[in-house]
């Protein structure tokens, strides 16, 4: 199992929502190592759980709406306990969420002892296949942030 | 009690917003009613017009679980339309396909959302804590579902390469062979699965109904057949109508279905119940040891019916993948149509039950279409089930009313949004 997982999230049909996949993209050309994979996972519901199980290290790359101007970056890291703490209000595992997945993983002992979420605020998630020029525009700075994260943990040479 | 109303708003753990409607004055049931919320979804206005190559593609969005059935039934139906009889190869692939959703369908029905209520927890999140191996299980096999209908079909939810007449992409052998050994090594998580439904305890209740499913000669029918029903009588598919006589009913946007008696039932209980005979030996074993003997008139033991449909979908998918093995997978050009002008219908045993649907193709484009669903024939039978129940129950805590009116509910495995065309308890008060 590779220990770093680089994990994008999201549906590339609906505008701002396939930023995991753009950054995903982005990430691919630059030279991470033999220890971190890339997943583009699409929207895999409850199945995210069983994608985390025996990573060191997880990050994940998805739009997330905390009410920022589009394009703005949220970095937050995530604990197991929180996550268990949190109230289920998901009420039909048939939609089940990203929340409702770490959740799982928290409760199944199988959160890795970090995981990172990188959440850009879309402008928009009608239906298209173009990101919108804000959302667009934030990726260099978060590929930078996500390779510097990486260094900073020695998980990639840092640059001489 | 001899005063009850229950007003439950929303019966969690099943697709979609459904309520249970229960009052009870003075020890009589006055009202007893299963509301169906959901807003319709029009999918058979939206086929109007479109050329019959996009029928599979739409109607598979009607749900995320039982795509791969909603597409394989709309391709029976424009293939029965416009004269298409697929290859045998196409055959073999899209029950390998089907058996794929059944077990990803079941999986999450009998461990996830049927198991908390067994294992007394409020959900999938505490179970993972208090069972982590059943929930473990639970994620590996659906995990091996999903990848089979990848291998198949492109991906689980809205397949792409199914396709009138055959398919657009084939699984190579060597996929074939890695699903048939991780197949194989699932074995042991179903015997423990089976173990462990056998010694949990499910409510006792029994009221007889009709019992509708397709019934193959020569197999557990899930794709075609004819329609047969436990009071007796076969049709054919095409004359499904005088089977499901569907009515509008005012308290749910989803159509109310009846034959012989007031309502029926479908899925994986009914199916056992008329094809039993049918299953393979392991199936068979494993319904012996989980208490299943039919004519089972307990349709809280519908889950128990749906895990003998995961061992016989297991083996069954072992033996598929032996036949496409040894034949080998031939590139096929899709079957073309022998005319572009015709009525079909198409009919398959989903995960819930007996789906249909009807098109009507002129010149290559629908001009009508009719999609009936399992759930929406199941809910006047959830109804009759709930009046039969309540009175039984009536002495017992409120709380145990409720819990008990919810399971049976969730026995069911309804599929509310498909059938908008389900679940809250409301005790009027």
């Amino acid at each position: 199992m590779i220990p770093t997982l680089i994990l994008a999230l999201g549906n590339p049909l609906r505008g701002d929502d396939g930023v995991g996949a753009a950054v995903l993209q982005a990430l691919k050309e630059r030279a991470l190592g033999p220890h971190v994979e890339l997943i583009d996972a699409g929207t895999p519901g409850l199945e995210t759980a069983l994608l985390l199980e025996g990573r060191a290290r997880v990050i994940i790359v998805d739009a997330a709406d905390f009410a920022a101007k589009p394009g703005s970056i949220l970095k937050r890291d995530l604990t197991a306990l929180e996550l268990e703490l949190r109230p289920v209000h998901s009420d039909s595992l048939h939609a089940a969420g990203l929340l409702d997945a770490l959740a799982l993983a928290a409760a199944l002992g199988t959160f890795p002892a970090r995981v990172t979420l990188y959440g850009v605020q879309p402008r928009s998630l009608d239906y298209e296949t173009a990101l919108s020029a804000e959302v667009r525009a934030a990726i260099p700075q978060l590929v930078e942030a996500i390779i510097t994260a990486l260094a900073e943990a020695q998980e990639i040479p840092p640059k001489s | 009690m001899s005063n009850l109303q229950v007003n439950l708003h929303h019966v969690t753990r099943v697709e979609g917003h459904g309520n249970i409607v229960i009052d009870v004055k003075g020890g009589r049931l006055d009202t007893c009613r299963f509301d169906v919320v959901e807003t319709p979804r029009f999918f058979e206005a939206m086929l109007r017009g479109r050329p019959y190559q996009d029928a599979s593609h739409i109607t598979s969005r009607i749900c995320g679980i039982c795509a791969v059935g909603h597409a394989t039934t709309s391709l029976r139906a424009t293939e029965n339309a416009l004269g298409i009889v697929p290859s045998e190869q196409t055959v073999l692939l899209r029950k390998l396909n089907f058996f794929g959703e059944i077990l990803d369908s079941h999986v999450l029905h009998v461990m996830m959302l049927v198991a908390p209520d067994l294992l007394g927890v409020g959900s999938v999140i505490p179970l993972a804590r208090t069972a982590p191996t059943v929930v473990g299980r639970a994620l590996r096999m659906k995990k091996l579902a999903g990848d089979l209908c990848r291998a198949i079909c492109g991906r689980h939810t809205h397949p792409l390469s199914l396709t009138v007449g055959g398919f657009a992409h084939f699984p190579t052998l060597d996929e074939l062979s890695d699903l048939r050994t991780r197949l194989e090594a699932m074995r042991g998580d179903i015997d423990d699965t089976v173990e462990l439904l056998s010694s949990l305890t499910f409510p006792e209740f029994e009221r007889d109904t009709e019992y509708i499913a397709l019934h193959k000669p020569d197999e557990y029918a899930f794709i075609d057949g004819d329609l047969r029903s436990s009071d007796g009588g076969t049709w054919p598919a095409t004359e499904y109508r005088q089977v499901t006589n569907e009515r509008v009913v005012a308290h749910s946007s989803a159509k109310h279905a009846s034959h012989s008696r007031d309502s029926y039932m479908v899925g994986a209980l009914a199916r056992f119940n008329l094809n039993h005979e049918q299953l393979c030996p392991a199936a068979i074993e494993a319904a012996q040891a989980l208490g299943l003997k039919p004519k089972c008139t307990n349709p809280y033991f519908n889950t128990v019916a749906q895990l003998v449909e995961i061992v016989h979908a297991a083996h069954e998918s072992i033996g598929l993948i032996d036949s496409l093995l040894a034949r080998g997978i031939q590139i096929e050009e899709p079957v073309r149509p022998q005319q572009l002008s015709g009525e079909g219908v198409g009919a398959s045993e989903v995960p819930r039950g007996t789906l249909f649907h009807r098109y009507i193709i002129e010149n290559g484009c629908i001009v009508a279409a009719d999609c009936v669903i399992p759930t929406g024939q199941n809910l006047a039978n959830i109804e009759a089930d709930m009046r039969a129940l309540v009175p039984e129950i009536l002495e017992l805590p409120r709380e145990d009313i409720v819990l008990k009116l919810e399971m049976l509910v969730r026995a069911y495995d309804p599929c509310i949004s498909c059938s908008t065309h389900l679940v809250d308890v409301k005790f009027l008060e």
